[in-house]
C-alpha cells in the first residue's frame, strides 16, 4: 500500500503534465487556425491600421424618458501605430445633447485631448498606448486577433458551444485594463463570431461580429454589435478598415488651439457650507446637496457613496442629523447609484411617478410605497427650505430641479456644472433647454451646483455660456463628420 | 341675381372644401398648412410617385436565438409608390451574411400579389392594399405621413402642446382610410414631424417612429434617419436610405407572367381537433396548434401559442372528457410560443422546460409561478414512464429547443423546425433537417409522423425523406435588386 501512493500520485501528476500539455497545443493550434483565417502573415507583419467607424449608440439608463431608448451618431476612427506605440482616436458624436468632435492622442510619449470644435488642447497623463482605444479595440475582430496571439501564453481553451446553430471553441486571454476576454471561435471557418467578457456592476459584456470581409489580405467583421447583459448598445452602420495606411499627420497637435484650463482636484472628500444650514460634498464625479430642515436634511444628488458625503456634511455641520428626503433629479442610471444606501437609509425617495420603476429596478429589497413621494409639478420639503419643481429638458423629460429659496441656489445634477478652475462648461443642448426651463419659472437665482462638478456657478455664467447658441458644423477638413 | 349652374357647383364645392377645413378646426388647420409646407408645399401636394431604398438593421426581440441576447439583422427594402394610379411595389430582402430572405409584394391599383422568385410562382392576396403591401415601410418616410395627413386633414384632432426632449411639439392625431390611427409630434418651429406613434396589435404597447437629419430631395423634405421603438424598445434604426422624387416607373409593378400559381394553402380559420392515435390529439387554428397526449387522469401538452385553454376545451369536447392539463413542455423562448403560458399556469400546470427559458416562460406568463412547477430537462428526460419523450436539440432557430417525441404515436412535436401549410407535398428542406434527423435516430425516436405549432397538417417520415432530398439553396436575390448589393 505504501508503494501505490506516490505511483499514484507520479500518475496524477504525469497525467495532469499531459493534460496542460495537450490543453496549449490545443489552444496554439486554434490561434494558428484564427491567425491564419484573418490573414496570417499579413496581419502579424502589419505596421499601422486604421478602423473607421460610424455606430449608432442605444442610449439605454441616458434617454430622455425612462420609457424610451434614445439613439446617438458616433463616427469613430482609431488609428494604431504598431512599430512607434502611438494611437490616436478621432470621434464625432451627434445626440440630443448636441454634436462633439474630439480626439485623444498618444504620440509614444504624451497624452494629448483635443477638442475640434472649441479648438482647445490639454494634456492628458492617463492617455497611454495600452488603453486608449481600448473599447474600439474590443469591437474589432482583427484587433482581438492581433491581442490573441500577443496574449498566446495567457489562453485557456475553456469549451465547446453551440452559438447560432454551428460549434464554436472558446478560448479566454487577458487583456491589459480589461477583465479577461472569451472569444467564440467558429469551428468550421476559424473566424470570430463573438467575444464576451464580465463586468462585475453590469454583468455580460458582448461583441458579436458578422459580415467578415477582406482587404489588404487581412479579413475582418464588417458588423459588430456590442450588448451589456444582452441589451444593444452599440450598431454598427459601416466599418472599414485600412491596412498600412499613410499616418504621418494622424498624432499631430493642430496650431493655433488653446490650453485649457487646469481642473480643480476632486480626488480628495470635499464638504463646504454655500449657505446658512445649506452644505455641498463629494468627491470625483459625485457631489450632493444636503439641506439642515431642523432635525433632518434634505438632500438632492444620487450617485453611489451618498453615505459617506452625508457624513462629511454631518462633521462639518457638528451634528448627526438624518437624511429623510432625498430628490432623484432623474433616471439616469448613474445618477441612480445611491438608491439601495438611501433605502437602507430610511430616507424618503422624491420623485415622479415615471421614475419610480427606474428606482424600484435598482433596489435590492422592496421598499414600501409611501416611501416614494411622487410630485406632481412643485412641492415643497423641509418646511419650505427646499422647493421641488418638476421640469423637462433636452436631457430628461423629467427633471427635478433642487431650489433653495433662501440661499437663491438651484442643484442642477447635470446640466450645468463644471470642475474647470476658470472659464465656463461649453454650451450644449441640455443647458440650453434647462436655461429656458429654469427662466420659465421665475425664480430668484445667484448659484449653480451639479452632481458632477464642484465649482459653484452663478445665473449670469448660465447666460454667458448659453447666449447665441447654435449647434456646431463640422470644422473644415474632418471627413469623419459626414454622414 | 341669378346664379349660373357651374358658379352654384364652384360655391358649392367651395363651402364644402371650406366646411370640411373647419370641421378640422382652424388651429389644426394651421398646424397642418405648416407640416405641408415643411414637406415641400406644392411639391409634395403635387408629387405624384417616389421611390424609396430604405437599409436598416432590425432587433429581434423576444425572437433571438437565445433569450439572454438581442439578434440584429439585416432590412433592405425598395418600395415604389405611385400615388397617381394608386399603386405600389416593395422588393425587400432580410436576413444576415449569406442567409437571406426575400419578400417581393405588389399591388397593382386592384389587387395584391406576392411573388416567389425561388419557386417562380405568384400568388394573389386579399389582404394586401396600397396602405399595406409593403409591411408599412412607407410610414418610415415622413413626407408620406405628411401627404396623407393633408389628405385626411378634416379629422385631424389637435390634442395640445408637449415638450419633447425640452423642444416644444405640436401633438395632432388623425387616421386615413386602411391605416391605424397616427398621433404627431410636430416641431412647433419647423413644422418637422419628429415623431409618429401608432397602436401595436399587443394591448398597450405602441410604435413611435422617430424621424432626424431632415434632408431635401426633388423639392420635397424628409428624414435621413427614422429609428423605430415597439413599446420603448429599439426595433429598428437606419443604415442608410435616399429617396427618389417622382421617378418614372415604367417597368414597375409588373407580375412575372411566366410564373405559376403557388401551391395551395389549407385554411386553419376554424378550430379543429383531430385525433392521431388513440388519446393523442393535434388541436388548433390559425396559426397555433398543440398536441395533447392523454396520461390518463390528465394531459401532457406542448406547443405554447395563446389560446392553449380553448385549444385544451376543444380536445375535452372532441374526447369527451374535463381530464386537466399537468404538464406543459414549452419548446423554445419565442415569444409566439409563449403566449399561452399565463394560460397554463391558470390551469395548473407544470412547465417542463431547460433552465435557460424559466425566466422568459415566467416574464410572458405575467404572473408568480411557483419554483417547483418547473421541470428542467438537461439534455433529454420522459414524462409519465415514456410516454412522452423530450430531447434538447440546439439549432440555428433557437440555441435550445424542446422536440418530443410520443412513442404510442410514433409522433414528433417540433414546433417551428419541420411543417407544412400546403394541402399537398412535402415541404423543401433545409441543412438542419440532416441534423435533425440524426438527432431523431441517435434518441431511437422512431418517427413516422411530424406535427408543428404553426400547422393543422401532420406530416410523414416520407415527407421527412422527400425534404431531404430535396434541400433548398440559398435563397439568392434577383437580379438587379440594388437592395442585395453589399
Amino acid at each position: 500500500m505504501k508503494f501505490i501512493k506516490p505511483v499514484s500520485g507520479a500518475v496524477c501528476g504525469i497525467m495532469a503534465l499531459a493534460s496542460a500539455a495537450l490543453a496549449g497545443e490545443k489552444e496554439n493550434t486554434l490561434i494558428d487556425k484564427v491567425l491564419s483565417a484573418y490573414g496570417g502573415d499579413a496581419l502579424t507583419s502589419v505596421r499601422t491600421l486604421t478602423i473607421n467607424d460610424r455606430y449608432k449608440v442605444l442610449s439605454i439608463g441616458q434617454s430622455a424618458s425612462a420609457d424610451a431608448i434614445d439613439i446617438a451618431l458616433n463616427n469613430v476612427s482609431l488609428t494604431i501605430d504598431f512599430e512607434n506605440e502611438r494611437k490616436s482616436v478621432l470621434s464625432w458624436n451627434k445626440g440630443r445633447g448636441g454634436v462633439f468632435l474630439n480626439q485623444n492622442i498618444f504620440d509614444g510619449e504624451k497624452g494629448m485631448a483635443l477638442n475640434h470644435i472649441l479648438r482647445t488642447r490639454t494634456e492628458n497623463t492617463n492617455l497611454n498606448y495600452e488603453t486608449l482605444g481600448g473599447g474600439i479595440m474590443r469591437t474589432s475582430d482583427v484587433s482581438l486577433v492581433k491581442l490573441l496571439v500577443a496574449a498566446r501564453g495567457t489562453a485557456v481553451h475553456s469549451g465547446e458551444e453551440m452559438y447560432r446553430g454551428r460549434i464554436h471553441d472558446k478560448l479566454t486571454y487577458k487583456m491589459e485594463g480589461s477583465p479577461d476576454l472569451t472569444v467564440f471561435i467558429d469551428q468550421e471557418t476559424g473566424l470570430l463570431s463573438k467575444m464576451t467578457r464580465q463586468n462585475p456592476q453590469i454583468g455580460e459584456l458582448s461583441y458579436v461580429f458578422t459580415e467578415h470581409r477582406r482587404t489588404g489580405g487581412i479579413t475582418y467583421a464588417s458588423d459588430t454589435n456590442f450588448f451589456i447583459a444582452g441589451q444593444p448598445n452599440i450598431v454598427t452602420v459601416s466599418r472599414t478598415i485600412e491596412v498600412n495606411p499613410n499616418i504621418s499627420d494622424k498624432f499631430e497637435v493642430p496650431s493655433g488651439y488653446t490650453a485649457q484650463g487646469g481642473n480643480i482636484d476632486t480626488s480628495e472628500m470635499r464638504s463646504k457650507e454655500l449657505a446658512e444650514g445649506v452644505y455641498f460634498s463629494g468627491q470625483n464625479g459625485g457631489f450632493s446637496i444636503f439641506v439642515d430642515a431642523g432635525d433632518h436634511y434634505v438632500g438632492a444628488g444620487g450617485y453611489p457613496a451618498l453615505p459617506d458625503r452625508l457624513k462629511a456634511v454631518q462633521e462639518l455641520a457638528g451634528n448627526e442629523k438624518p437624511l429623510k428626503d432625498h430628490v432623484v433629479t432623474h433616471h439616469h442610471t448613474d445618477h441612480l447609484g445611491a438608491m439601495n444606501e438611501i433605502a437602507e437609509m430610511g430616507a424618503n425617495f422624491v420623485t415622479v411617478d415615471a421614475h419610480v420603476g427606474a428606482i424600484k429596478d435598482q433596489l435590492a429589497n422592496p421598499v414600501d410605497d409611501n416611501r416614494f413621494v411622487r410630485v406632481n409639478g412643485k412641492q415643497t420639503f423641509g418646511n419650505g427650505k427646499v422647493e421641488v419643481y418638476d421640469i423637462s429638458t433636452a436631457h430628461a423629460d423629467h427633471y427635478l430641479l433642487f431650489y433653495v429659496p433662501r440661499a437663491k441656489l438651484v442643484f442642477s445634477a447635470d446640466h450645468f456644472g463644471t470642475n474647470l478652475e476658470t472659464g465656463l462648461p461649453a454650451a450644449n443642448k441640455n443647458m440650453v433647454t434647462f436655461r429656458s426651463a429654469v427662466e420659465a419659472l421665475n425664480l430668484e437665482i445667484d448659484g449653480f451646483v451639479s452632481a458632477h462638478g464642484v465649482r459653484v456657478l452663478t445665473m449670469d455664467d448660465l447666460k454667458a455660456a448659453t447666449d447665441g447658441y447654435m449647434e456646431a458644423s463640422c470644422p473644415i477638413g474632418f471627413s469623419i463628420c459626414a454622414s | 341675381m341669378r346664379v349660373s349652374g357651374i358658379k352654384m357647383l364652384l360655391i358649392l364645392a367651395v363651402l364644402s372644401s371650406w366646411t370640411q377645413v373647419a370641421c378640422a378646426g382652424e388651429h389644426e388647420n394651421r398646424i397642418i398648412d405648416q407640416v405641408v409646407e415643411a414637406y415641400g408645399g406644392s411639391n409634395l401636394l403635387n408629387l405624384k410617385s417616389l421611390v424609396l431604398k430604405d437599409k436598416l438593421k432590425r432587433f429581434t426581440t423576444g425572437q433571438s436565438h437565445s433569450p439572454f441576447e438581442v439578434d440584429l439583422s439585416h432590412y433592405n427594402a425598395v418600395v415604389n409608390i405611385d400615388f397617381i394610379r394608386g399603386r405600389k411595389e416593395m422588393q425587400f430582402v432580410g436576413g444576415e451574411g449569406d442567409n437571406i430572405y426575400i419578400q417581393h409584394n405588389v399591388y397593382d391599383g386592384k389587387k395584391g400579389y406576392r411573388i416567389n422568385h425561388s419557386d417562380q410562382t405568384v400568388s394573389e392576396n386579399g389582404a394586401y392594399r396600397f396602405a399595406t403591401v409593403d409591411r408599412r415601410f412607407s410610414l418610415r418616410i415622413d413626407a408620406v405621413l405628411a401627404k396623407i395627413l393633408h389628405e385626411t386633414r378634416a379629422g385631424a384632432v389637435y390634442e395640445g402642446e408637449v415638450l419633447y426632449q425640452g423642444e416644444p411639439k405640436e401633438k395632432l392625431s388623425f387616421q386615413a382610410e386602411g391605416y391605424p390611427k397616427f398621433t404627431l409630434l410636430i416641431d412647433k418651429e419647423s413644422g418637422l414631424i419628429t415623431k409618429m406613434s401608432r397602436a401595436h396589435w399587443l394591448p398597450g404597447t405602441e410604435f413611435a417612429y422617430i424621424y432626424s437629419r431632415h434632408e431635401h430631395e426633388g423639392g420635397i423634405t424628409f428624414a435621413k434617419d427614422v429609428y423605430v421603438m415597439k413599446g420603448g424598445k429599439p426595433e429598428t434604426l437606419s443604415v442608410s436610405r435616399s429617396l427618389e422624387v417622382n421617378p418614372n416607373l415604367d417597368g414597375a409593378f409588373q407580375v412575372p407572367t411566366s410564373y405559376g400559381p403557388a401551391p395551395r394553402s389549407i385554411s386553419f380559420d376554424e378550430m379543429s381537433v383531430q385525433e392521431l392515435s388513440a388519446g393523442v390529439f393535434l388541436a388548433g387554428q390559425d396559426w397555433g396548434f398543440s398536441i395533447f397526449v392523454d396520461a390518463g387522469p390528465h394531459y401532457v401538452a406542448m406547443g405554447g401559442y395563446e389560446d392553449l385553454k380553448k385549444r385544451l376545451a376543444a380536445v375535452q369536447a372532441y374526447a369527451n372528457n374535463t381530464k386537466p392539463l399537468k404538464y406543459q413542455v414549452v419548446t423554445h423562448h419565442h415569444m409566439d410560443h409563449l403566449g399561452g403560458m399565463g394560460e397554463a399556469a391558470d390551469l395548473g400546470a407544470s412547465f417542463i422546460t431547460v433552465k435557460e427559458h424559466v425566466a422568459s416562460i415566467r416574464k410572458f406568463a405575467g404572473r408568480p409561478i411557483e419554483d417547483e412547477r418547473f421541470i428542467i430537462v438537461e439534455g433529454a428526460d420522459s414524462i409519465e414512464n415514456g410516454l412522452v419523450k423530450v430531447l434538447d436539440f440546439p439549432n440555428g432557430h433557437s440555441n435550445h429547443n424542446l422536440v418530443s417525441y410520443i412513442p404510442a404515436a410514433k409522433l414528433v412535436f417540433t414546433a417551428d423546425y419541420f411543417l407544412s401549410r400546403q394541402e399537398t407535398g412535402a415541404p423543401s428542406g433545409h441543412k438542419g433537417l440532416i441534423e435533425f434527423q440524426e438527432a431523431l435516430r441517435k434518441n431511437d425516436f422512431e418517427a413516422d409522423f411530424f406535427a408543428a405549432a404553426h400547422s393543422g397538417r401532420v406530416l410523414t417520415s416520407a415527407d421527412l425523406k422527400a425534404a431531404l432530398n430535396n434541400i433548398a439553396p440559398p435563397e439568392t436575390c434577383p437580379k438587379n435588386w440594388p437592395q442585395c448589393m453589399k
